[in-house]
């Protein structure tokens, strides 16, 4: 017999009220004695009022468990039954000051506490998902919500010119993304505006912090950050249709690059039936293009920084409104809305018998020059 | 002096009367909740020590047992015990941290009645109440016990509360924690070696226990 058989032997005829136990050593009767002492609390008698009103609880909350599992009451009556309960029947009370809540509130606070948790998961869910948003996706208003809110608790100046600065560069690398994957025009034109916000608000942080090294380092870090968005806008600049490329040229344009600006167009009928279109502006490169409403059109005769003259066999007879435009090889744009008429027509003097062009609002917003 | 509050499941077996409560049947619970109160109750009170904390405790273990009783697996006395005492351990342990949390915040605030208040609550310990010396005695013997039984596994603290305040064997306290029954002595053993330790009983032990019996 192993010491544990022995032990349970010993125990068994202590039980059976043997009071002459076999020889036994000093750690068998250490053991019985424990024994005895865990016997011992037998000896401790339950409260009468607390046995008796648990019993009362308990008989009510299984007769309601019954009830309701049956199916023998609808679902209000069974509410009204476990009001009329909590009424007539006492409950346990807790005289503990840290001792657990009645079970009704306590599964109130459950359920409570479940769905404070589903909704916690459900926000950091959204939240995380958000984070990986890029422009055009569902949830992209909400990171640049979150984005906007982080700006708000920021208390020193510097951190703020930082988070602005880490923010610009987060919009541009969303830019880079919604090309790349070919996103649709307004969602990268979406992504356009958050740079030209977060641009123009890391140049304002920057330029209110105090003329010290903080503001230098600042500087630095806003001048990387301006450039790395200048060489990415170049490089997406040949992978966007045409109206985003004037936005492309526009947000340039902010940050001084040199793009091309159209101020007059003027069009000439010639005597073969084509036009003759000379653009006038800024910063042509040589080998520009005509553009008329969106498409190249025409060849270009003579091309300067300031001029570009180009042939197009567009019908002499066409009036109406044009959107006359030029692209430098760089894929950097500008247009100009413009009206053309004629003035043999409309009665104006004209010897050249020219058709000629008035500059018009931009119908559509666009950056035009 | 025993004073047991012991339910009438004579006439029927036990098996049946948990098929019964399973249903939700409210004599059936009753009476499971009369068999079981005497065991969860002094288990609660030697783990825990404070009265008001223990009837806490209990109320929350047995409301637990009519909520979940149709997930009981067993039909048998000793794992309805071992199931009981498992949800007992869960609660105890939460109403332990409740005291130490509430009671570093106590020590935060200088205010250290807390201790002196609970032990104004006499502890119901049958006729020794009218003698101030044993009734001092046995609580701290009670105090001992809990301090002990805590150094014990959760399941060495089931085989020890269902062997010796339930009065199971071995053999029905193995089926029900599937275990062989020499597992289950081996752990009893070590269950009764470990307290007689922290109880000073065993060789090498601080002192000797009162009241030595054997």
């Amino acid at each position: 017999m192993n010491p544990e058989e022995y032990l349970d032997r010993l125990i068994e005829l202590h039980e059976q009220g043997e009071l002459h136990l076999p020889a036994i050593n000093d750690d068998f009767a250490a053991s019985i004695v424990a024994a005895e002492t865990i016997e011992q609390l037998k000896e401790i008698s339950i409260p009468f009022e607390f046995a008796n009103n648990l019993e009362f609880s308990i008989r009510a909350y299984a007769r309601n468990l019954r009830e309701q599992n049956h199916g023998n009451i609808s679902f209000a009556q069974s509410h009204i039954l476990s009001d009329q309960n909590r009424r007539t029947i006492p409950p346990v009370q807790s005289h503990s000051p840290v001792g657990p809540q009645p079970l009704f509130k306590r599964r109130a606070l459950i359920t409570f506490l479940r769905v404070a948790a589903v909704l916690l998961i459900a926000c950091v869910g959204i939240l995380t998902a958000s984070a990986r948003s890029h422009p055009g996706d569902a949830l992209y208003g909400i990171s640049q919500a979150e984005k906007q809110f982080a700006l708000t608790f920021v208390g020193v100046p510097q951190n703020n010119a930082s988070l602005q600065i880490d923010q610009l560069r987060s919009a541009i690398d969303d830019l880079k993304t919604a090309v790349n994957e070919g996103r649709d025009d307004g969602a990268i034109r979406l992504a356009l505006d958050n740079v030209t916000v977060k641009t123009r608000d890391s140049q304002e942080a920057v330029a209110a912090l105090p003329v010290d090294s903080m503001r230098e380092e600042a500087q630095q870090a806003l001048s990387s950050a301006l450039a790395d968005e200048e060489q990415i806008l170049h490089v997406l600049l040949n992978n966007v249709d045409w109206p985003v490329q004037l936005f492309f040229t526009y947000q340039l344009g902010t940050l001084g690059e040199p793009v091309p600006t159209v101020t007059n167009v003027v069009v000439h009928t010639q005597s073969n039936g084509t036009l003759l279109i000379t653009l006038t502006g800024m910063h042509f490169a040589p080998q520009a293009q005509l553009m008329i409403d969106g498409l190249q059109n025409g060849i270009v005769r003579q091309s300067t920084p300031t001029q570009l003259i180009a042939v197009t066999g567009i019908a002499a007879s066409s009036t109406g409104v044009y959107v006359i435009g030029v692209r430098n090889p760089d894929g950097t744009a500008a247009q100009l809305i413009i009206n053309v008429y004629d003035r043999n027509n409309s009665g104006r003097e004209d010897s050249n018998h020219s058709r000629h062009g008035t500059p018009i609002p931009n119908p559509t917003g666009s950056p035009d020059n | 002096m025993i004073t047991d509050i012991r339910g009438s499941v004579t006439t029927t077996t036990f098996a049946q009367v948990i098929k019964q409560a399973r249903s939700h049947d409210e004599e059936a619970v009753v009476a499971l909740y009369q068999r079981a109160l005497p065991v969860i109750y002094r288990y609660a009170l030697a783990r825990l020590g404070r009265p008001d904390l223990v009837e806490d405790v209990v109320s929350e273990v047995f409301l637990v047992m009519v909520e979940s009783i149709d997930e009981l697996r067993t039909e048998q006395e000793a794992g309805f015990y071992a199931w009981l005492i498992q949800i007992a351990q869960g609660k105890i342990s939460r109403a332990l941290r409740h005291v130490t949390r509430n009671e570093r915040k106590q020590i935060s605030l200088q205010n250290n009645q807390t201790s002196d208040q609970y032990n104004s609550i006499e502890l119901v310990a049958t006729d020794l109440v009218s003698n101030p010396v044993e009734l001092h005695e046995w609580r701290e013997t009670l105090e001992e016990v809990g301090l002990a039984m805590g150094n014990l596994s959760a399941e060495q603290q089931i085989i020890v509360i269902g062997r010796f305040l339930a009065g199971q064997k071995i053999e029905d306290l193995a089926q029900a924690l599937g275990k062989q029954p020499g597992a289950v002595r081996i752990l009893q053993f070590r269950a009764l070696n470990t307290l007689a330790k922290h109880l000073g009983l065993a060789r090498g032990s601080q002192r000797k226990r009162k009241g030595e019996r054997v």
